[in-house]
Formats: structure tokens, C-alpha cells, sequence
């Protein structure tokens, strides 16, 4: 390996954290290059004196405060959820609209669809009674119809053949 | 049903907050802005508690979301407070610098040598892009695997790697820029 090769991995070296086959190819590298060794051993340090750093700790009224703030943060979160508009002109407006509604719903007329009148079952109606009119007179004059039209139709146009 | 998911939220918290903390602190500097940081992160994750899959890895999800807050957080407020490097050399008292963190039994004089170090290691971080950063507090401070990290940030393992390297690096040359500052000054002494 060269020492391009090897320099981008020095750490990973340090740490232990390369596949074992890598790791003996660097150590076969360090053994000859005292270059990569120094870079080594700066890292070394490195690592060391921030491992060495002192370990800060909280001061003991936060935790409680930052558990605090997290429910306080909880409840804020879920009065928004149910809160009314921002505009107060929205929320007047929508407030009237409610309460015209409510009034028209209790004490306005009761209005409802109209059914359509529909003959008592068993009965025959007035439709049933044509049709059966118009059968009979079909089958006995067929052309009775046709007549019936045209004298329709001249009598519309105000013309008469008499 | 908010009561009895923030109770469960609480607890399983309980477990990762020092560590929660003490990465904010190391990503933003300074107490107050980890205070902030992490509150913004505890109410962000717990908005996002219902998309938790119990029996996973809770520090590894809550990192995940922690991770997206504080990139989202420091870019919005991109100056963290960061001191001079030149200005602390101007202010030099002429002591000694060691590479090596020194040990426990260290006198008073050692001590703020060990404070004053202490301070550079976390202007070097500071300085670093935040997504190194990240990677690195998770790595060499938290003590995190590159597979964790990898879930915790949301990203490939090339990509931690890489990241991990390349912050590492700059620390280094930070460092290096202020111990040879740190030597030059010995020297005309």
C-alpha cells in the first residue's frame, strides 16, 4: 500500500474499526514508513487529550426544568389543536353564523320534501286505465290514432278542411 | 395517553441525559448554550416519541434526532463562542506546554497546565465544521462505535469514518499551531 492509500485509514486503524485483512496491511505499511507512523501517533494524541477532556455535568435544577418545559410544551401543542381562528373577525363571524343556523334548526319552518300521491295499491289508475283504453281501441280500429293526430294537429294550425 | 408516553419518555431519558449533555457541551462551548440545545432536543424528541420502535436501541434513535437538532440549532446560530487562539497567546504567561494530558496527581501549577490545555482541545473542536464535530465528540469523548455513530447521525459507515478522520486532522494541525506558537514564545523568553 502507499501512503495515499493508507493515510485516509490511519484513524479507522487507530479505532480498530477495518476489516481484519486491512488492518494487517497497514501494520505492514507502518513497519517500513515513518511518516504514517508520526500521523499516527498525532492522531493518537488527539483522541487522547479528547478523551481526557472533563466530563461537564448539568447543573442539578435543569433536568427538572427541561422536563418542565417538555410538558408545558405537551399542553401548548394540544391547545392549539382546539383553539379558535386568529382573526377575531373570522371567529365573530363564524360564531353568528352558528347561532342563525341553531335558530333556523329549532324554531323555523319545519319544511320537508313533498312525496309523490301514489295510487292505493290494488286500485287501478288513471294510467293504467288509459293504457288499457288505448290497447282496445289499437286492436279494433288501427288507424283511429293517426286520425286523431291529424285532426289534432289541424285544428292547431286554425285551418279546416270542411 | 401524553402522561403515561412522557413518564416512559422520562425514564428511558434518564438513562442517556449526562451523556446528552455532555456531548451539547462539546458541540456548542459553553453551559448555557447546552442547556438551550438540549431542551430544544428533549422536546423535538419527545414530539417524535410515537415514531419510536420499542425494543430498539433508544440512545442510538434519540441520537438521531438530537443530531438533526443540534446541526439545525448551530446553523441557525452559526457563532458559538469561540476565544481567539492568537488572542490567548498574546495573553501567555510563559509556562511550559505539555502534549500529553498530565495525571490525577498533578500540583496546582499542573493543574491550570491541564486546565489551559483542556481549553485549547475544546477551541480545536469548536472550530472544526459542526459535522465533524458531531462525529468526533460521539467518537472520542462518548466512546461511541463507528456503527453506532453511524445510526446516530444518520449516516454510512464511509462516511463516519471519513468525517472522523478528516475532524481529527484539523484538530491536530489547531493544536499544532498553538504549540509551536506556544514554543516560539519559550524561546525569545
Amino acid at each position: 500500500m502507499r501512503c495515499a492509500q493508507v493515510s485516509p485509514l490511519l484513524s479507522a486503524y487507530l479505532d480498530e474499526e477495518l476489516a481484519p485483512n486491512q488492518m494487517l496491511r497497514i501494520a505492514g505499511h507502518l513497519t517500513h514508513c515513518p511518516g504514517c507512523r508520526a500521523q499516527l501517533a498525532v492522531l493518537d494524541r488527539v483522541k487522547a487529550a479528547l478523551g481526557g477532556l472533563e466530563q461537564p455535568v448539568a447543573d442539578a435544577s435543569f433536568w427538572p426544568r427541561a422536563y418542565r418545559e417538555v410538558r408545558r410544551s405537551v399542553t401548548a401543542a394540544r391547545g392549539r389543536r382546539w383553539s379558535v381562528p386568529r382573526h377575531p373577525a373570522l371567529a365573530w363571524s363564524t360564531a353568528v353564523v352558528a347561532v342563525l343556523l341553531a335558530l333556523v334548526i329549532t324554531f323555523g319552518p319545519s319544511w320537508q320534501p313533498r312525496e309523490p300521491e301514489l295510487a292505493p295499491i290494488g286500485a287501478e289508475s288513471e294510467i293504467s286505465a288509459l293504457v288499457r283504453e288505448h290497447a282496445k281501441l289499437r286492436a279494433s280500429t288501427p288507424f283511429a290514432e293517426e286520425g286523431r293526430v291529424g285532426y289534432i294537429l289541424t285544428e292547431a294550425e286554425g285551418e279546416s278542411y270542411e | 395517553m401524553d402522561e403515561l408516553d412522557l413518564a416512559l419518555f422520562e425514564s428511558l431519558m434518564q438513562k442517556h441525559q449526562a451523556q446528552l449533555y455532555r456531548t451539547a457541551y462539546r458541540m456548542t462551548g459553553n453551559a448555557d448554550d447546552a442547556e438551550d440545545l438540549v431542551q430544544e432536543a428533549l422536546v423535538e424528541a419527545f414530539r417524535s416519541f410515537h415514531r419510536f420502535q420499542k425494543g430498539t436501541h433508544f440512545d442510538r434513535w434519540v441520537y438521531r434526532i438530537m443530531s438533526h437538532t443540534f446541526i439545525d440549532r448551530l446553523r441557525r446560530r452559526p457563532k458559538v463562542a469561540v476565544e481567539s487562539l492568537d488572542a490567548e497567546l498574546a495573553r501567555g504567561d510563559g509556562e511550559s506546554f505539555r502534549r500529553e494530558p498530565m495525571d490525577g496527581g498533578a500540583g496546582p501549577e499542573e493543574m491550570a497546565l491541564r486546565r489551559e490545555f483542556n481549553a485549547r482541545v475544546q477551541e480545536a473542536l469548536l472550530r472544526i465544521p459542526e459535522e465533524y464535530r458531531l462525529v468526533v465528540t460521539l467518537s472520542d469523548i462518548e466512546g461511541l462505535s463507528y456503527e453506532e455513530i453511524s445510526e446516530a447521525v444518520g449516516c454510512p459507515l464511509g462516511t463516519v469514518r471519513s468525517r472522523l478522520h478528516r475532524g481529527r486532522t484539523l484538530i491536530a494541525e489547531k493544536l499544532t499551531t498553538y504549540m509551536d506558537g506556544m514554543g516560539r514564545r519559550n524561546r525569545k523568553k
